[in-house]
């Protein structure tokens, strides 16, 4: 069971959600560690036990790293990088050994609770929040790679929440001050209902009773509106989330099938350039929209949105790239391993090595295949030209930058997606087409395949435009705006129960 | 408290509620073909299938006819059978001439400049990478089609925008070679004796058309071993199962049964992985092995 799962949107979720708001404030954390347990026995039950190990390990050598001791912290360091290594080879060497579902994302959390409990950014060690966090059923399977203080910021384990209305993803300036002027309204609403209701109480013939029955009213009906305004919030993100995923990204990757069906010696190269960006396509709102979803979810439930793909094909090179796509991951490395290794602090060549060492993390930690290592390979060869080449000259940078993320980026994804080095090789001498190694290429084969698969991909570059998530900030709740989002729900969900959850399913013979 | 805030949260909890109710209160009538097990699926999850149909709430259900059609279709069958008893008593006592099988020979790619082809995305890999048949002869193919689609549908999109079905399609055409290659979508779908049926019928439908037709069957091609192994329904068993079904409607005088899978077998009953991208079709630069077994295979009268 998947977030895009029917019997979850249906089922598991409103049903959770109730008795997630039906208990009081201090018991919801431990409801969703129960339920993202059940959630992960439901799609992984097998390794269950790995997860709950790793957690109740982690929760006493953190008891340890909360006093300041570096063995400690070391420890849980390997023992959690020792765990992620030994699955991927193991199943790179045996291919019956499979990864338990969410291992690369929980382990990045444990390790990052481990290192900002040593460096004293957690105060204390709880074991149901500490748990909550690694298995939390939102974001076990794809991310986001949330940081602890997400989870310490859910405003809805709290006896009082502060705010009514919910904007922690609007940037705009402006946003936020109307957002400051809104809360302080309401809290000289609330003061003065308070003093109303002191008011009444006095002229009250009921004494404490009375009074007690008229200031807790009103604050019933904000608690509830406040519950509805997290769920109704996260509802729209994800039917975005939904949408994307199950109506672009799905769809689109059956056209990238179709391009293995045809086997890449037989592709004209304008298909092979549709096929590179149909795939960057595919990627992106296949990981955009489930970024989404969870964000959503996380929302319903009381968590501050995550924002991990912030337009990533509006960067400006592709450092700038990597900086907004899978954000949560990029701060990871960043945070965790780049800043510590020294950063850019230590001159040039010492700044070129430890971008190798990120670069070659995040190939291996995308998989134990070489195609992952070669495409971070080429990502750090660019990031490093940019950095220490292009960006000397500023106008160049400019142009050369755009056009790294634009061009460059969806060949890039090309070796991401493709664990053939031969096939690779095949597939780039189909777009650049130095040597014609073409058989039997059927030179109008865009004409034939592309047609069916227009829709979506003019659905994509129009979700691609930078302006479109501004416009949509700016005019949430607008009646249009709700109206188009039902539709959008609607049509993902029309979509699902049509394939059954299982994209390929468009794909018939 | 702002009421447009909450507008898509109670949009779709009104929607949601009556979706299911409505969904609820024809799954046992209209959406009955629709509805697997309440575990399986929301209570919604009916209606959207149905409507993928064309079947809505406000659509007329016509509930099956049930018990007389049976009994009368028995009985018709059981008097058909006699008869056949008797035709062949009667045939034993006569021994018509049977006509000799005609036999295969070698000919060139002019051979099929008169001839179409009919089937679904493998037959349109055909056409799209088999230049030799392509530059020659007519194509009516497409992806997903199955024998019940060439049975019952307009399918066929003509030059001139109309939508025709197969029988219409092939009257403004002029042919005397039929080449056909369907049945991997059929699978999981019907019986083997209701896909043999339709086969039959489609196959008296264009003999009426064109009476002196050369018809050829094209086996139902394999999937590689690693598809099949992995796949409760696209699997070569199956796909076995089906090709001997249509085996008998070849009468070795109009129709013809070409085992096109001996062109691409792997030696153990499987697609040869090396011509297949996804392990059902074959691959762009992998269709000339078809096209040689279709030039080595052929009917001269």
């Amino acid at each position: 069971m998947t977030l895009s799962d029917l019997n979850f949107i249906f089922r598991a979720l409103p049903l959770f959600l109730i008795i997630y708001y039906i208990f009081p404030a201090k018991c919801r954390p431990c409801l969703l560690l129960l339920a993202s347990l059940v959630f992960y026995a439901v799609n992984d039950y097998m390794m269950l036990p790995v997860l709950v190990a790793a957690s109740i390990i982690n929760y006493f050598l953190a008891k340890s790293v909360a006093k300041k001791s570096r063995a400690a912290l070391v420890a849980a360091i390997i023992l959690d990088a020792g765990m992620l290594i030994d699955f991927k080879i193991a199943g790179r060497l045996d291919s019956s050994i499979l990864l338990p579902l969410g291992l690369s994302f929980y382990v990045f959390k444990m390790i990052s609770y481990q290192v900002d409990l040593y460096k004293g950014k957690i105060s204390q060690v709880n074991f149901i929040k500490m748990s909550t966090y690694f298995t939390m059923f939102p974001q076990i399977i794809s991310g986001p790679i949330s940081r602890y203080d997400f989870v310490t910021a859910n405003q809805m384990w709290e006896k009082h929440p502060i705010s009514v209305e919910f904007v922690s993803d609007e940037k705009d300036d402006e946003e936020l001050v109307e957002k400051l002027k809104s809360d302080i309204s309401q809290v000289n609403q609330e003061i003065a209902n308070l003093e109303n209701a002191t008011e009444t109480s006095v002229k009250s013939e009921g004494g404490e009773e009375g009074s007690a029955s008229v200031i807790q009213a009103p604050s019933i009906g904000s608690k509830l509106y406040n519950v509805f305004s997290h769920v109704g919030d996260g509802l729209k993100y994800f039917a975005i989330g939904l949408f994307m995923k199950v109506i672009i990204a799905d769809h689109l990757a059956v056209l990238w099938e179709e391009l293995k069906t045809i086997g890449y010696e037989s592709i004209s190269t304008p298909m092979a350039w549709i096929g590179a960006y149909t795939y960057s396509m595919n990627l992106y709102f296949d990981f955009w929209g489930y970024s989404l979803m969870a964000a959503g979810v996380g929302v319903m439930l009381g968590f501050p949105f995550i924002e991990n793909f912030i337009q990533p094909y509006n960067a400006v090179s592709i450092s700038d790239f990597y900086r907004r796509w899978h954000a949560t991951l990029g701060s990871w490395f960043k945070d965790y391993i780049y800043i510590p290794l020294g950063g850019s602090r230590k001159g040039g060549f010492r700044t070129f090595l430890n971008l190798l060492v990120v670069w070659l993390v995040t190939g291996f930690w995308h998989g134990a295949n070489f195609n992952y290592i070669i495409w971070a390979m080429v990502i750090f060869f660019i990031i490093a030209l940019e950095k220490f080449l292009i960006s000397k000259c500023q106008p160049l940078y400019k142009i050369v930058g755009r056009i790294n993320v634009l061009v460059i980026i969806p060949c890039t994804w090309v070796i991401f997606a493709t664990h053939s080095v031969r096939k690779i090789g095949t597939y780039f001498l189909r777009l650049f087409p130095v040597i014609n190694n073409g058989i039997a290429v059927n030179n109008k084969d865009v004409f034939l395949f592309v047609p069916a698969y227009l829709p979506y991909l003019i659905l994509g570059l129009i979700l691609v435009i930078p302006g479109i998530q501004t416009l949509y900030r700016k005019h949430k709740d607008n009646v249009i705006t709700t109206i188009i989002l039902f539709a959008m729900f609607w049509f993902a969900v029309f979509s699902l129960a049509n394939s059954a959850g299982n994209p390929f399913m468009y794909l018939r013979f | 408290m702002k009421f447009r805030h909450l507008l898509f949260l109670i949009l779709i909890l009104i929607s949601a509620i009556g979706l299911s109710v409505c969904s609820f209160w024809f799954r046992p009538t209209k959406y009955a073909d629709y509805s697997t097990s309440v575990v399986k699926e929301p209570m919604v999850a009916p209606l959207l299938k149905a409507a993928a149909s064309g079947v809505y709430p406000w659509s007329e259900y016509k509930a099956p006819e049930v018990k007389e059609a049976t009994k009368s279709a028995s009985k018709d069958e059981k008097k058909e059978d006699n008869a056949s008893e008797e035709a062949q008593g009667d045939s034993k006592e006569e021994t018509p001439e049977v006509p000799r099988p005609k036999s295969f020979t070698q000919v060139t790619d002019d051979y099929f400049n008169d001839a179409v082809f009919i089937g679904d995305s493998r037959m349109l890999g055909l056409s799209m990478y088999c230049e030799a048949l392509d530059s020659r002869a007519t194509f009516f193919a497409k992806k997903s089609l199955s024998i019940y689609d060439i049975q019952e549908k307009e399918w066929v999109e003509m030059e001139d925008g109309r939508k025709l079905t197969i029988f219409d399609a092939l009257s403004e055409v002029q042919f005397s070679k039929v080449y056909m290659e369907v049945g991997i979508n059929e699978l999981g779908r019907g019986t083997n004796e209701s896909y043999a049926a339709a086969y039959k019928d489609v196959i008296d439908r264009i003999r009426a058309i064109n009476p002196d037709a050369i018809i050829y069957i094209n086996s139902i091609m394999f999937v590689t071993k690693e598809k099949s192994e992995g796949d409760p329904i696209y699997n070569n068993g199956s796909i076995n199962v089906r090709n001997m079904e249509v085996v008998p409607l070849a009468d070795g005088q109009h129709v013809f049964f070409l085992n096109i899978n001996d062109a691409i077998d792997d030696g153990e009953g499987n697609l040869d992985a090396s011509l297949s991208g996804d392990g059902v079709h074959l691959k762009g630069s992998c269709y000339e092995p078809w096209h040689q077994y279709l030039l080595y295979n052929a009917i001269v009268e």
